[in-house]
Parts: C-alpha cells; sequence; structure tokens
C-alpha cells in the first residue's frame, strides 16, 4: 500500500514539473497564449472593471482602474506580447524551427455595446495562417459576422511562418494586433507584439 | 467450447471493436463530432464543433482562474463532457475507455499490428491505477504551483489532428510545440504501438480515464446493478491468456483491477475455460 501511495506522489509531482515545462513554452516561445480587450483606446466607453470580470477582478486594488490598453495578458501579465525565440526547445528548433502559433481564446469586449470586430495582425512581412473555431467569421474581411456581447469573447490563433531574418540570432520584430470595429472601422486597440531572441 | 468457435467469437470481437472506433470517431471528432454538434446546438455556441468542445481538462484548469468561472457556465457544452462520461462510467461502467475512445481504441488495435518482439511489456510489472491517479492529481495541482497540464499533453485532441489529417487538413500538424512532439511520441509509439496492448497512455497517464476508473470503482462498489469482470478461480486453468491480452494491465492472478479495467471485454474471449464473466460483482 505505501509503494502505491509513492507511485501516486512521484507521478503527481512529475506531472506539476512537466506541467511547468509545458507552461513556459505556453506562454514565451512556442504556443503563445494572450487575451486581449477591446476596446482600450481613449474615449470609448467600457465596462466597470469589475463588472466585466476577468484576472483583474482578483486584485482589488485595481477594480477601479481602465482596461489597459491592448489588454490584459492571461496569467496575470500585461503590456505588449513578447515572443523569445530562444526560449524554445531543442526538439522544436529540430523539427518545425520557422513555425510559431499565437493564439487568443479571449478577445474580449470590455465596452457598453456589442460589436462585430475586425482584426489585423503585422508581424513584419511573416507569412500568416488564420484558425478558428468560431462559426461566424469571415476569412476574406477578416472579420467577425456575429456581434460580440459586452462581457463576450471571441477566438483566433495564428500560424505565423518566421522569416529566416527573423531566425537570425539578431533577428528583431516589432509588430501588432490591430482590432477595429467592423462596421465603422474604428480603431478599437492595438496590442504590440515583439518577437525577438533574448527577450524584450 | 471448441477452439474454432473461440476464434470466431474473438473475430467478431474485434470487428466490434472496430465498428466502435469508427463510431467515436463519428461522435467526438470533426468533420461529423456528432456529440459536440449536438451540446453546441442545445447550448446555443457560437463555436465549431470538434474534439476540443468536449474537453474534460480545461473546466479542471479553469478552477484555478476565477476569471474563467463565468465559462464554466456560459459554455455549458464543455460541462456536458465533463460531467457525462464519469457519470456515464459511475452509472455503467468505463464504456467511453473500452469502446468509444478513438485516441485509445487505435493505439491498441494497430498495436496488434506490431510484431511481439518489439513490444514493451509493462503489463504485470507496473501498477498502472496508482501512476494514473498521480497523474490526476498532478493535472489538478499543476495550475495552483505554476504548471499548464491541460492541453500541454492532450492526445485526445492530438487524434482530431490525425483524423483531420486523413481527411486532406494538416492544419493541426502545422505548428507544433516541443510538448505536442513529446506527447505525439510516448503516447502513439512508445505507450502506442510498441507497447504491449497498445495503451500504455491511457494505462498510465490519461486523467480522464482515471477519473471514469475511479467513478467505476465507486459504481461497482455502490451501485447493484454494476457489473465487472471476475476470474473464475475453480475454471481457471492459470495459463494467464486473458493477463496477457489485457491491454488495461488490470489482471494480476485471478484479481482484476476495477480502477484500472476498462470493460473492453478482451478477456473474456480468449480465455479457453469460459473462467472470465462480466458479472454483478459481490458489494464487499
Amino acid at each position: 500500500m505505501r509503494r502505491r501511495w509513492l507511485l501516486l506522489l512521484v507521478a503527481a509531482a512529475l506531472t506539476v514539473v512537466a506541467g511547468r515545462w509545458a507552461k513556459g513554452l505556453f506562454t514565451t516561445s512556442e504556443f503563445v497564449h494572450f487575451s486581449v480587450n477591446f476596446p482600450t483606446e481613449p474615449g470609448l466607453p467600457t465596462l466597470p472593471v469589475a463588472e466585466v470580470g476577468g484576472p483583474w477582478s482578483m486584485k482589488p486594488e485595481r477594480a477601479a482602474e481602465v482596461h489597459p490598453a491592448g489588454g490584459l495578458l492571461v496569467w496575470g501579465r500585461e503590456g505588449r506580447i513578447v515572443v523569445d525565440l530562444d526560449g524554445r526547445s531543442w526538439l522544436k528548433r529540430l523539427i518545425q524551427p520557422r513555425k510559431l502559433l499565437l493564439s487568443t481564446h479571449w478577445l474580449r469586449n470590455v465596452g457598453p455595446v456589442e460589436r462585430r470586430i475586425g482584426l489585423e495582425l503585422d508581424l513584419c512581412g511573416c507569412q500568416l495562417e488564420w484558425l478558428t473555431f468560431e462559426r461566424d467569421w469571415d476569412q476574406q474581411s477578416r472579420s467577425s459576422t456575429r456581434a460580440v456581447p459586452p462581457g463576450g469573447m471571441f477566438n483566433m490563433d495564428w500560424i505565423v511562418d518566421l522569416t529566416p531574418e527573423l531566425l537570425a540570432p539578431d533577428g528583431h520584430c516589432e509588430g501588432g494586433l490591430t482590432v477595429r470595429d467592423a462596421d465603422s472601422d474604428e480603431l478599437l486597440t492595438r496590442l504590440p507584439i515583439l518577437i525577438t531572441h533574448g527577450g524584450g | 467450447m471448441s477452439c474454432d468457435d473461440r476464434r470466431l467469437r474473438a473475430r467478431r470481437h474485434l470487428l466490434l471493436r472496430i465498428v466502435f472506433l469508427l463510431v467515436g470517431i463519428a461522435l467526438f471528432y470533426a468533420p461529423l463530432a456528432l456529440l459536440p454538434r449536438l451540446f453546441g446546438w442545445l447550448t446555443g455556441s457560437p463555436l465549431l464543433p470538434d474534439a476540443h468542445r468536449l474537453c474534460l481538462r480545461m473546466p479542471f484548469e479553469w478552477l484555478s482562474q476565477p476569471w474563467m468561472w463565468g465559462r464554466l457556465v456560459g459554455d455549458a457544452h464543455y460541462l456536458f463532457g465533463v460531467a457525462l462520461l464519469p457519470l456515464v462510467a459511475l452509472l455503467i461502467g468505463p464504456w467511453f475507455c473500452g469502446w468509444l475512445c478513438p485516441a485509445g481504441v487505435f493505439t491498441e488495435l494497430l498495436s496488434r499490428l506490431v510484431p511481439d518482439r518489439f513490444e514493451i511489456h509493462l503489463g504485470g510489472r507496473i501498477d498502472p491505477a496508482p501512476i494514473r491517479y498521480g497523474v490526476l492529481v498532478g493535472m489538478l495541482a499543476s495550475p495552483f504551483l505554476g504548471g499548464y497540464v491541460c492541453c500541454s499533453f492532450c492526445n485526445f485532441t492530438m487524434m482530431q489532428a490525425l483524423v483531420s489529417a486523413a481527411g486532406g487538413d494538416f492544419t493541426g500538424l502545422a505548428a507544433w510545440a516541443s510538448f505536442t512532439f513529446a506527447t505525439f511520441v510516448v503516447w502513439f509509439f512508445v505507450l502506442g504501438l510498441f507497447s504491449k496492448g497498445g495503451r500504455g497512455w491511457c494505462n498510465l497517464l490519461c486523467p480522464a480515464g482515471a477519473a471514469m476508473g475511479l467513478a467505476y470503482a465507486i459504481g461497482l462498489r455502490r451501485l447493484p446493478w454494476q457489473r465487472g469482470i471476475r476470474i473464475d478461480p475453480h475454471s481457471c486453468t492459470g495459463c494467464g491468456a486473458c493477463a496477457r491480452e489485457c491491454p488495461a494491465w488490470a489482471i494480476r492472478g485471478h484479481r482484476v483491477d476495477p480502477h484500472a479495467c476498462n470493460l473492453c471485454r478482451d478477456c473474456l474471449h480468449v480465455c479457453p475455460a469460459g473462467a472470465v464473466e462480466l458479472v454483478r460483482l459481490p458489494r464487499s
């Protein structure tokens, strides 16, 4: 019986270790997940932070603050997205060195009115493949065909084909994700994305 | 029962397993994804139906992320997966694991094509249940300890990528991370094709299987109608055929571990003495 408990504990510990390794790659280098708030541009109305909910509502001192520009990133980090290509493991460099997956399952409407959104992703000329598991997405116009309600979410993934220039040791790209109102073309938010070697 | 009869029964059983594999693919995986489609329709989900929509893992991850709690209710189709499969295991057994889970049945059936001398024999040497429960505990604890396990090591959605690739859509294979490669090699090759029984991943590393194994073991003790595998020690000749055949590594001697057994019934069809049966077990 003691051996069974020991096996259970060792398996649990190894799972946590594996999870920590995976999370490092998930947030920084190979498969980068993040969240995006819209609208965050000055002058556009937003719901009170506490009313929308979200990671920020866990911090009471932030309840009265405005939504951070570009979004508050998943797992409590905020600001721009930094993709560190040096953080990739040897396995990734060996098998798919040119492929990077960016993913937001949480394009979140923090405003009081529902909006159809249009997306633009600029990554210094890298070829992009746009993927989503939303039903209501128009690939031609890169815009949602349903309105995202206040507090509601939309998701989008991109497979990025990194250019040789970016893969070079001094490769560097300052791009970003722009979210617009698909009906009025009004700018709702812009999230800076930095791809670099060794962190930003 | 004659040798020919036994062989015929075993062949019919294998055919049935293949049919259920196809049913599992139709139920869970795009393009058909009948269950996600049904649950999405019932809950008014705006998301396309595929294996992701019935994820049993993400809702557990969300427990550690209070900002996602609303999604447990808002995207109720996830709750169907979390509630339905363990509930079915509790009430009538882990049939999903043994018969319908494409990620498990596929590697199990494929491994039968690999010659025995190339296979790793772990059954009988490893006690799978505590390891699998450990993985489940680790998965639940991981988000609170700075880890991310739910999507990182998911062979179930990896199978979706293979099914889509078989249909000509290679998008799911286009950009993997290191942990995805590692999962694929361990699930498909090391603990799949080249593991005796082809279900090493299910037996050791599947947290969903662990949840269903636990539900089944509870059901077997508490519910009078629940049935389990029993080996009659009086009829048993001790040939060991059932233990060798068991892909879940659940049989040791005359004992069948309900925490590991997935009710695939392979053992019933190989016993030359008819000593293995699926019966109501004494609740003690």
